[in-house]
C-alpha cells in the first residue's frame, strides 16, 4: 500500500471524474425525463448550498459524446443527437445577459461562424435554429444558479422576473423559428431553492402557465455513503477510517455532503497530528465547530433559503457536537429564521 | 452507470399531449368545424382549468384542421402580456405575411389600425381561412392589468368584429383559465359574451381509463388502481398523466407487470413531490382569501361546511367570517375546485391538489396572507 498523505477531501470546487460517486439515480432521472423518453420534460433540481448540485451538472456535461442515442423530439419524426451545455447565470444581471451567457456556451460546444447581432435573445434563437435544424442536435442546458439569477432580476421589480419566466416557459414549449414551432432544447435547472420557496420569497406571482418542470431534491449522503465515499477517497492511502470514526463524521454532518468532505478532510488532518484517540477527537469537533458558523455565516445567514434554514436547524439539534455548540448554532439559525420570515 | 437510453414510458407530463396521447376532446373538431363555416362568428373561446390541457387542445385543433383551405397558426401569448398594441398588431400581421407568402410592406409606424383595416381584408384574397389558435389569454386579464392590456383585448375584439363585417376569412380560437372567467366576462363582456364558446371537463372515469390503457400490453392497470387513480386526480388530465408516469416507472423498475392500487398509493405522495409545479401554478392564481379557505379546507380529510374551515381557522387565530367563507366555498365550487357532496358540504374535486397543499403550504405562508390581507 503506498505512504501517501495527501489529503485526498474535496470541498472547495465541484467534485469530478473518480471523486464523484453517489448520484447515479440522479442523474439517470434527469436523463430519463429530458431526453430518453418521450416526455422530454424541464428539470429542477433543488438542493442546499455545495450539496453537488454543480457537480452533478458538470458529470452529465461530461457525458457529450458518451451518450449516443439519438432523440427523437416529441412530435416529430427527426433524430437528432444530444448536447449537454453548461452554463452559469449567478453573474447575470438581466434576460439580456442570460442569453448571452447560453449563446457563449452553445459556441464554447460548437464553435459556430454566426453573426452576432446587438440582441442576445436573437442571437440564442439563431443560434438554435442552426444548431437543431443544420446541425441536427437537441441541446439539454444544465443551468447552474438559476434562482441567483431570479434573485437578482426580481430584486428591483419582480414583475421583471415574471416577463422573464414566462419567456422562457414559452421558449421552452416551442420555438416559433424552429421547425414550425417545436420544442427545440430543454433545461435543467439548478437551484438552491426550491421553485415555490423561490416564487413566494421573492414576490413573484408567474404569468400564465408559468414554468412547468419536474422536481428533484438531492439527498444528503446517507451513513453508507458517507462509508462508501470515505473509502474511494482513501483507497490506497496509508490512513483509512474505522466504522467509529464513520459515526463520528456522519453523527456531525448527517451527511450533508459539504460538511462530510469537510468533516473527513479535518479528521484527516487530524489523524496525521494527533496521535491520542481522545484528543483526536475533541480536536476534530472543535476544528468542525469553528468551521461550521464561519461557514453559516460567509453563506449569507438569513438569504439562505427558509428550507435551508429549517434543515439546518434540525441537524444542528440532533449534532455530536456538545451542548453548547448546539445551542450556539440554533439561536444562529433561529435569528436567520426571523428575518427572513419578517420580510416576507 | 448504466444510463437510460430509449425509455418507453407512454405518459406525458412534460409537454402538451399531442398525437394519439391527446384524450378525452376530440368531440371539439365538430364545433371548430361548425364555427369555420359559420361567417357570423369570428371567434370561439375554450374555457379550462389549469392544467386541463387546453394547450394540448390547441395542438390538437392545429393538427387536425391543417388543409389546404385552412391555415391553422398557433400563438402562445404567455410573453406577450408586455406587448403594446401596435407591437402585438405587428406580430400578427409578421405571422400571416410569412405564412400566406404575400407582399406587405410595413411602414415604420405600422399599427393596430393598419393590421384591421389593411392587413385582414388581403387575407381574402387568398381564398383560405386564417385560424390563430391564441394561448395564455388570461395573461391580458391577470390581477396586474392595465389600460395597456385593456387595449390588447380591445384589438382582438376589433380584428373579430371587422372580419365578421367584411366577412374576412380571419378566425381565432383563444384558450383562457377558467379561473379567469369572471375577469373575462367583466373586463370584455362583449367579447367574451359573443364568440362560440367551449369549456374543458376532466377526464370522466372511462377516458381516464382508456388513457392508462397506453401502458398495454407491457404493464397494466388493476381495475382498483385505475379507480384510484381516478379518485386522487378527479380526472384532472396533468395530474393523471404524472401519477400514471410515475407508478408506471416505478413498475417498470421492479419488473412488475400489473400495477395495483397499492402502488398508486404508494407512489402518490412522491408523485406530488416531482410534479408539484402544476399545482403550485394553480395555487399562484389564487385569490389570497381563497388560499386561506382552501388552505383550512384541506386539513380535512373528508368534507367540510363553512362553520368547521372558520372555526378551525379561529383556532389558528385566522378570524374568518362564516358567512364570507361560505361566499367563498360557493365560489370554489364554481370553479371546480370543490364539489359540493350534500347540502352546502364540500369537498376537495383533485386530492392531489389538497394533498399538494397540505405537503408545501405551511401555517406560517397563511399568516403571513392573513396580515397583508386584514392590513389592506
Amino acid at each position: 500500500m503506498p505512504h501517501t498523505a495527501i489529503n485526498p477531501f474535496v470541498y472547495n470546487s465541484p467534485v469530478r471524474g473518480a471523486d464523484f460517486i453517489s448520484r447515479d439515480k440522479a442523474i439517470r432521472r434527469v436523463l430519463k425525463e429530458t431526453i430518453a423518453g418521450k416526455s422530454q420534460g424541464n428539470i429542477w433540481i433543488t438542493g442546499e448550498r455545495q450539496i453537488g448540485k454543480t457537480s452533478l451538472l458538470k458529470k452529465i456535461q461530461a457525458m457529450n459524446g458518451e451518450y449516443t442515442q439519438k432523440i427523437i423530439p416529441y412530435g416529430t419524426e427527426k433524430k437528432l443527437d444530444s448536447a449537454f451545455i453548461f452554463a452559469n447565470v449567478q453573474g447575470c444581471k438581466d434576460e439580456d445577459a442570460f442569453f448571452n451567457v447560453l449563446w457563449t456556451s452553445l459556441n464554447d460546444h460548437f464553435t459556430f461562424e454566426l453573426r452576432k447581432s446587438q440582441n442576445s435573445y436573437s442571437n440564442f434563437i439563431t443560434a438554435m435554429e442552426y444548431i437543431y435544424s443544420t446541425k441536427g442536435y437537441y441541446v439539454l442546458f444544465l443551468i447552474d444558479e438559476f434562482d441567483a439569477f431570479i434573485e437578482t432580476i426580481a430584486y428591483k421589480e419582480p414583475e421583471n422576473a415574471n416577463r422573464f419566466l414566462a419567456k422562457l416557459s414559452s421558449l421552452l414549449q416551442e420555438v416559433d423559428e424552429i421547425d414550425n414551432g417545436s420544442k427545440a432544447f430543454g433545461c435543467v435547472f439548478a437551484s438552491n431553492h426550491d421553485m415555490k420557496e423561490l416564487m413566494t420569497e421573492n414576490h413573484i406571482d408567474g404569468r400564465g402557465s408559468g414554468l412547468i418542470v419536474e422536481a428533484l431534491n438531492l439527498k444528503w449522503f446517507t451513513r453508507a455513503e458517507v462509508k462508501q465515499l470515505a473509502d474511494s477517497y482513501l483507497k490506497g492511502n496509508r490512513i483509512q477510517f474505522s466504522e467509529k470514526e464513520i459515526d463520528l463524521c456522519f453523527g456531525a454532518t448527517h451527511g450533508y455532503p459539504y460538511f462530510t468532505q469537510k468533516m473527513l478532510s479535518l479528521m484527516f488532518e487530524a489523524r496525521l497530528e494527533v496521535k491520542s484517540g481522545k484528543i483526536y477527537i475533541a480536536t476534530v469537533k472543535k476544528e468542525f465547530t469553528e468551521m461550521f458558523k464561519e461557514t453559516l455565516s460567509d453563506w449569507g445567514g438569513d438569504r439562505m433559503p427558509i428550507r435551508t434554514l429549517e434543515k439546518l436547524k434540525v441537524m444542528v439539534k440532533g449534532m455530536n457536537l456538545g451542548e453548547t455548540a448546539i445551542k450556539m448554532f440554533v439561536k444562529l439559525l433561529e435569528g436567520y429564521l426571523q428575518t427572513k420570515l419578517a420580510l416576507l | 452507470m448504466k444510463v437510460p437510453t430509449n425509455y418507453h414510458n407512454p405518459f406525458i407530463t412534460g409537454q402538451p399531449a399531442l398525437g394519439s396521447d391527446f384524450f378525452g376532446h376530440s368531440n371539439i373538431l365538430h364545433n371548430v368545424q361548425s364555427f369555420l363555416k359559420n361567417d357570423k362568428l369570428a371567434h370561439f373561446f375554450v374555457f379550462g382549468k389549469r392544467r386541463s390541457g387546453k394547450t394540448s387542445l390547441l395542438k390538437f385543433i392545429h393538427n387536425n384542421v391543417a388543409s389546404a383551405d385552412i391555415l391553422p397558426i398557433y400563438i402562445n401569448l404567455q410573453d406577450k402580456a408586455d406587448f403594446s398594441q401596435n407591437e402585438l398588431a405587428l406580430f400578427f400581421s409578421k405571422k400571416i405575411v410569412s405564412k400566406l407568402a404575400f407582399d406587405f410592406s410595413f411602414s415604420e409606424n405600422y399599427n393596430a389600425i393598419q393590421f384591421i383595416e389593411e392587413l385582414l381584408p388581403k387575407i381574402s384574397e387568398k381564398n383560405k381561412i386564417i385560424l390563430f389558435l391564441l394561448d395564455e389569454f388570461d395573461v391580458f386579464c391577470e390581477e396586474k392589468s392595465s389600460e395597456r392590456k385593456n387595449k390588447l383585448i380591445d384589438f382582438l375584439h376589433k380584428a373579430s368584429q371587422k372580419s365578421v363585417q367584411n366577412k374576412i376569412p380571419f378566425k381565432l380560437i383563444i384558450a383562457a383559465g377558467e379561473n379567469y372567467r369572471s375577469e373575462i366576462q367583466n373586463k370584455c363582456a362583449a367579447f367574451a359574451g359573443s364568440g362560440e364558446k367551449y369549456y374543458i371537463s376532466d377526464f370522466n372515469k372511462k377516458t381516464t381509463q382508456a388513457l392508462l390503457q397506453l401502458s398495454e400490453p407491457k404493464i397494466t392497470f388493476g381495475k382498483k388502481a385505475i379507480k384510484k387513480i381516478y379518485q386522487y386526480t378527479g380526472g384532472n388530465p396533468y395530474f393523471t398523466q404524472c401519477l400514471a408516469y410515475k407508478v408506471y416507472d416505478a413498475a417498470e423498475q421492479n419488473k412488475s407487470r400489473h400495477i395495483s392500487e397499492k402502488m398508486i398509493k404508494w407512489q402518490f405522495a412522491p408523485t406530488i413531490k416531482v410534479y408539484g409545479s402544476g399545482a403550485e401554478v394553480i395555487w399562484h392564481r389564487l385569490a389570497d382569501f381563497h388560499k386561506i379557505i382552501l388552505y383550512f379546507a384541506a386539513l380535512n380529510k373528508s368534507n367540510f361546511s363553512a362553520k368547521l374551515i372558520s372555526s378551525t381557522a379561529r383556532k389558528k387565530n385566522i378570524n374568518i367570517q362564516t358567512q364570507e367563507t361560505s361566499t367563498a366555498l360557493i365560489k370554489l365550487k364554481e370553479s371546480n375546485f370543490l364539489k359540493e357532496i350534500n347540502c352546502k358540504k364540500y369537498k376537495f374535486s383533485i386530492e392531489f391538489f389538497r394533498k399538494w397543499i397540505i405537503l408545501y403550504i405551511s401555517k406560517s405562508e397563511i399568516e403571513t396572507i392573513y396580515k397583508n390581507l386584514t392590513t389592506i
